[in-house]
């Protein structure tokens, strides 16, 4: 579908699209966007586990109609797995095989891009049509200073030179997002390169309007209880909240189940989709739940 | 300084006036401890092309978009851009962090909280000058340097604080020192190293005869500190902050830093600061209640949510150094210990009180802690901080 291309001119333009690809962005988090992809600079997206941080990026990607191309982050992460890598059991294959032809070879042969593992990064640069693409680069926080030093120098200017091939410049610059969880702080040279936009816990008719747009199936009464139950329960003194993407998981299973509203027996055997935590689900399954139940069935 | 917004209108000159507000914002930013910063304006002013500028909430959200860098400048950036426009921030589409963020127990009171106490640790340097010089005269027979290193920390003179800072510093920065970590070694497995296999097999005519692999060296486990900055411990703390800058500047190690009394907050990247001078001055910027009670058990529970998840899957050594003197729950301390024990490969107490002979941990909050505690040790002088050596 190539109209889908065209992009978003105005923030409601942009809010809208969203819309359309189940995902429900607040006014702020589409002017980020809206300004990333007008301004070029890359947005970096903070907030609490499960808000939608990757999914933003994934309905950009819907959205521009072009690729999504994913950088996962993990420590010890460097440039042969996020740029590019040569392919040395291939160019030795290759070797051996003009040996036994008897052929001769140039060295420059040895490095020709069909040799090249392309990684994520240049994937993200190498783009020959002008679709947008969209490069998220996911949990940023959990690699060390170093790679994002070689990250930055990267989102500086969009180019990287491989010294065999010679320089790959991107033809349009990809929409560029990164998230992070917080687990530790970036550097500031990077976050002054970055957009920033914090995403918060949605408020309940953000949220609920979440659920009925990811999960149709729920019945409406179902809907609101559950979301309401979830907001209620981040109130509760926990280790870890449960974030929008289990409140979806939660309403999920419990459409798997054929409930089409809340009800008690049920709430506890299905805590476990909400709370990841032993300690939390030990305190909220003791009872604390009966209170958040009490208080939603009331309404 | 006030602007208002909705008087700018579209002419070459109002255009002007926009941009030298946009700079004045952006000095009052720096001035309030945003990194802010040429950049930032010019995103800024390429954001403003793009919105429309005479929605109020649009043209928030943009300049919050280039200037704010991280969570902790949301709130201050709200309340700057309201007084500086002069007109009510947008009404915010999300509930404030209160509603979810707050805990019984740890009054939130707004963004203004930056700054309150901003000489409490001069104060506290000041405060305890002379009137202790008596104390601790019982030393003869050994040097001035000698004693000074068994001075319980807290009967300090003005002048001896200063060289114990000196020598605490210098402390920290030999107790750190470990060789640079290489990202990839040679190893006997691990993945195999295309590179030197290549370069080897040049010697048996380009056939390959033997593999070699390597490996990413793995790093030391992180330090993880929690010192108590509560009304009991401002002294020892504020006296060990020297050491604390030293550690946090520990070459190839990750090193994180926290300062607790009824809140909690990260000081790593202040700490991490070059000049010592400049980075314990700005620790007490940062710090928000100095001098406060103790309520170790929410604190702990804050960090968890808030930072812990990246630091504790790597089993840190844990150091606390806190008096155990309590106000919060000792059931949560207790859990929240047992959890922070469980994750790390080693929890280190440094407790003050341990330099009495007398001191039996007592308290509830200290013996709701004690049984997951592998080493309880004091830090009351100079020497028993140095005897913490291969302990951290």
């Amino acid at each position: 579908m190539p109209n889908e291309s065209v992009l978003p001119a105005t923030i409601d333009d942009l809010q809208r699209a969203l819309l359309q690809h189940a995902y429900i962005a607040d006014r702020g988090l589409a002017t980020s966007l809206f300004l990333a992809l007008k301004l070029g600079r890359p947005l970096l997206l903070e907030g609490e586990p499960g808000v939608g941080k990757t999914e933003a990026a994934k309905a950009m990607a819907a959205v521009l109609g072009g690729e999504l191309i994913r950088l996962q982050c993990y420590e010890g992460i460097d440039a042969s797995q996020a740029l590019y890598a040569w392919d040395y059991p291939r160019q030795l294959m290759h070797l051996r095989y003009l040996e036994a032809q008897g052929e001769a070879f140039s060295e420059t042969e040895l490095y020709a891009s069909r040799f090249l593992l392309k990684r994520p990064l240049l994937q993200a640069l190498e783009g020959e049509d002008e679709t947008p693409r969209v490069l998220l680069i996911d949990e940023i926080d959990r690699s060390d200073d170093e790679f994002e030093a070689f990250l930055l120098e990267i989102l500086a200017d969009f180019q990287i030179t491989i010294p065999e091939l010679g320089v790959v410049r991107a033809q349009t610059r990809p929409l560029v997002i990164l998230t992070s969880n917080r687990t530790r702080a970036l550097h500031d040279a990077l976050t002054r390169r970055c957009l920033y936009c914090w995403i918060d816990y949605p408020d309940f008719d953000a949220e609920l309007a979440i659920v009925q747009a990811r999960a149709p199936r729920a019945a409406e009464l179902l809907a609101r209880q559950a979301t309401g139950f979830v907001q209620a329960l981040r109130a509760e003194e926990l280790y870890k909240r449960p974030g929008v993407a289990e409140t979806l998981d939660w309403v999920q299973a419990l459409v798997a189940l054929d409930q089409t509203a809340l009800e008690e027996e049920w709430i506890q055997a299905t805590l476990g989709v909400l709370l990841k935590d032993q300690a939390d689900l030990a305190h909220i399954s003791d009872g604390a739940w009966q209170g958040l139940w009490a208080g939603i069935r009331s309404r | 300084m006030a602007v208002d917004v909705d008087s700018v209108p579209d002419s070459g000159e109002a255009a002007g006036a926009l941009l030298h507000n946009l700079t004045l914002f952006t000095r009052l930013l720096r001035a309030a401890g945003f990194t802010a910063g040429s950049d930032d304006l010019l995103a800024g002013v390429d954001a403003l092309k793009f919105i429309d500028i005479n929605n109020r909430c649009d043209f928030y959200f943009a300049l919050r978009a280039a200037f704010v860098t991280r969570r902790e400048e949301l709130d201050p950036f709200r309340l700057l851009f309201d007084h500086f426009w002069r007109v009510p921030h947008p009404a915010h589409p999300l509930p404030p962090r209160d509603a979810q963020g707050a805990m019984p127990g740890l009054d939130q009171d707004g963004p203004t909280r930056q700054g309150e106490s901003e000489s409490a640790v001069v104060g506290v340097r000041l405060g305890r000058s002379d009137e202790a010089s008596g104390a601790g005269g019982g030393w003869a027979g050994y040097s001035p340097a000698e004693r000074l290193r068994r001075r319980d920390f807290s009967a300090l003179t003005r002048a001896e604080r200063e060289a114990v800072a000196r020598l605490l510093q210098r402390l920290g920065e030999r107790q750190t020192r470990l060789r640079p970590r290489r990202r990839r070694r040679r190893a006997r497995r691990g993945d195999v190293d295309w590179g030197r296999t290549m370069a080897l097999s040049r010697r048996t005519g380009g056939e390959v005869t033997t593999w070699l692999y390597s490996r990413t060296k793995e790093r030391p486990q992180p330090l993880l500190i929690f010192a108590d900055i509560s009304g009991s411990m401002a002294l020892y703390t504020d006296t060990l902050l020297p050491w604390l800058w030293a550690l946090a500047r520990w070459p190839g190690r990750r090193v994180e830093v926290f300062l607790f009394a009824t809140r909690i907050s990260r000081v790593t990247t202040i700490l991490q600061t070059r000049e010592a001078d400049i980075a314990l001055a700005q620790v007490s910027h940062q710090v928000e209640d100095w001098a406060g009670g103790t309520r170790l058990g929410q604190a702990l529970m804050t960090f968890e949510r808030e930072w812990g998840g990246g630091l504790m899957s790597k089993r840190p050594v844990t150091l606390i150094i806190s008096d155990g003197w309590d106000r919060g729950d000792p059931a949560l301390l207790g859990r929240a210990v047992t959890r922070l024990r469980r994750s790390s490969t080693r929890l280190v107490w440094l407790n003050p009180l341990l330099g009495d002979p007398a001191y039996a941990p007592l308290t509830r909050g200290m013996a709701a802690a004690r049984p997951f505690i592998d080493d309880f040790l004091a830090a009351h002088n100079l020497e028993s901080i140095e005897a913490l050596i291969g302990k951290l």
